[in-house]
């Protein structure tokens, strides 16, 4: 008769798999929204101090891979926004997928020159 | 270690002899699982620090990457005030062959991107999107940077990829100066070598010197001076030749390493190969001494890095190098 333990090894194996992919989609449905992402990006009072009370837009809310010093990359939401105070600055605001703010980034702005009719809207 | 079972009329068998090495198996496939899911799952570079203090960067390698214009000028007994008025006084040289009316079209193209085309100033009609590879620290400590760039194909087309900037900036409070290669699809073959100083007037701000060949390493630097009276001079170097000077609001300031990359609004970015930046280290000024540090972890401040989708990027520090290793793709 066929020995059964490789069928338990087997089985084993499919049960940690199973408890594995379980696990990393309990942790994909505590990913927040992106609209979740824009709220915490724009009560984060780095952000704040980077808009800086002037008029905003969020221009979109992408995805990026974030490291910061030595760490491992990390997936997050970017939400990009753009200070309308005639400066062109951007504002790139990292959100965790659990929700955190990780980075707030004012990039050099590419200035748009002043004679482009964006500037005068 | 061989195993035998008895048998109940007495005879003994062989157990069998792999089991042993599937039960390790399957523990090793357990914690390999269980390591993954401690991973983000994304393309993950570490890099290793060397030691907890910054380090320095040798007089000898500081020298060779030195413009020899400059080790000229300080063997003469120039002081770096001296040496400072002299570069701001010298005639900017240009790639020979690159006309008035070869900078003139570029700069066009540079006043493109992004691109905004309104309807009675209203609203933009046509929002080019930006995606960005970018490392930087953001602390204001440095008043210069020395290193290598190749930025690769950087490849463009009228339905993807629109333009790139592969450029290192320096600056403080909305102020900066850089320096770069550029490709748009308005003038694919030409690989743009420029520079910008946010504080000149409107129109003024952008410089070329003439193209380049994008798949080879090229020594850029971007170094400040002193208080002049009038501001901090600088001066910018793109393969030992000056390329551009005069001066920013601030002495100390943020470095990064970024490559920027514009689509048209519908954001189609095509394949992009890869570009680095690399070898690259920091000024400091400490006391009254100049001082240079390898750009890597040991530093003090910490150093940001990101890829916005669909751009990938990888921040290494490769066996043997001094400093990080920037690479950015699509």
């Amino acid at each position: 008769m066929e020995n059964p333990k490789p069928f338990f090894k087997t089985g084993a194996l499919i049960a940690i798999a199973i408890i594995f992919i379980a696990a990393a989609g309990c942790a994909s449905e505590n990913k927040i929204s992106k609209d979740e992402a824009v709220r915490v990006a724009l009560t984060d009072t780095r952000t704040s101090q980077a808009i800086n009370n002037s008029a905003y837009n969020v221009s979109e809310v992408s995805t990026a891979n974030l490291g910061i010093g030595t760490q491992t990359q990390n997936e997050v939401y970017c939400v990009s926004i753009t200070v309308l105070d005639g400066s062109n600055r951007r504002v790139n605001v990292f959100v965790t997928y659990d929700g955190k703010v990780a980075l707030v980034d004012i990039p050099y702005p590419v200035i748009t020159p002043l004679h482009y009719p964006a500037n005068t809207s | 270690m061989m195993i035998y079972r008895v048998l109940p009329s007495g005879a003994y068998v062989q157990k069998e002899e792999k089991m042993k090495p599937k039960k390790y198996g399957v523990v090793l496939l357990a914690l390999l699982l269980a390591a993954m899911s401690m991973v983000p799952m994304v393309s993950a570079q570490t890099v290793t620090d060397m030691s907890l203090h910054p380090r320095a960067v040798d007089n000898a390698t500081v020298d060779a990457r030195t413009p020899p214009l400059v080790l000229s000028l300080r063997s003469e007994g120039m002081n770096e005030s001296e040496i400072a008025q002299y570069l701001l006084n010298m005639p900017l040289s240009r790639q020979p062959g690159w006309t008035d009316a070869d900078n003139e079209r570029v700069i066009g193209y540079f006043e493109r991107h992004p691109e905004r085309v309104t309807q009675q100033g209203i609203s933009p009609l046509y929002q080019e999107v930006q995606r960005d590879g970018r490392m930087a620290i953001d602390e204001y400590d440095y008043h210069g940077i020395n290193g290598y760039t190749r930025p690769g194909n950087l490849e463009v087309s009228n339905t993807g990829t629109e333009a790139h900037y592969f450029t290192s900036h320096l600056g403080n409070s909305g102020n900066w100066v850089e320096v770069g290669v550029a490709r748009f699809n308005f003038s694919s073959s030409q690989y743009t070598v420029y520079t910008y100083d946010s504080g000149r007037p409107s129109g003024q701000q952008w410089k070329t010197w003439g193209t380049t060949n994008p798949n080879t390493d090229h020594h850029f630097i971007i170094y400040v001076y002193d208080y002049d009276g009038t501001g901090y001079p600088y001066a910018i170097w793109w393969d030992d030749n000056l390329i551009d000077s005069g001066h920013v609001t601030h002495y100390n300031n943020n470095p990064d390493e970024n490559h920027e990359f514009f689509a048209g609004p519908a954001g189609n970015f095509q394949s992009c190969s890869q570009g680095y930046f690399k070898e690259t280290f920091l000024y400091k000024k400490e006391g009254s001494n100049y001082n240079a540090y390898w750009w890597n972890g040991n530093l003090p401040e910490t150093t940001q890095h990101y890829s916005m989708s669909p751009v990938q990027h990888s921040m290494t520090l490769p066996s043997g190098a001094n400093s990080y290793k920037m690479t950015t793709w699509i």
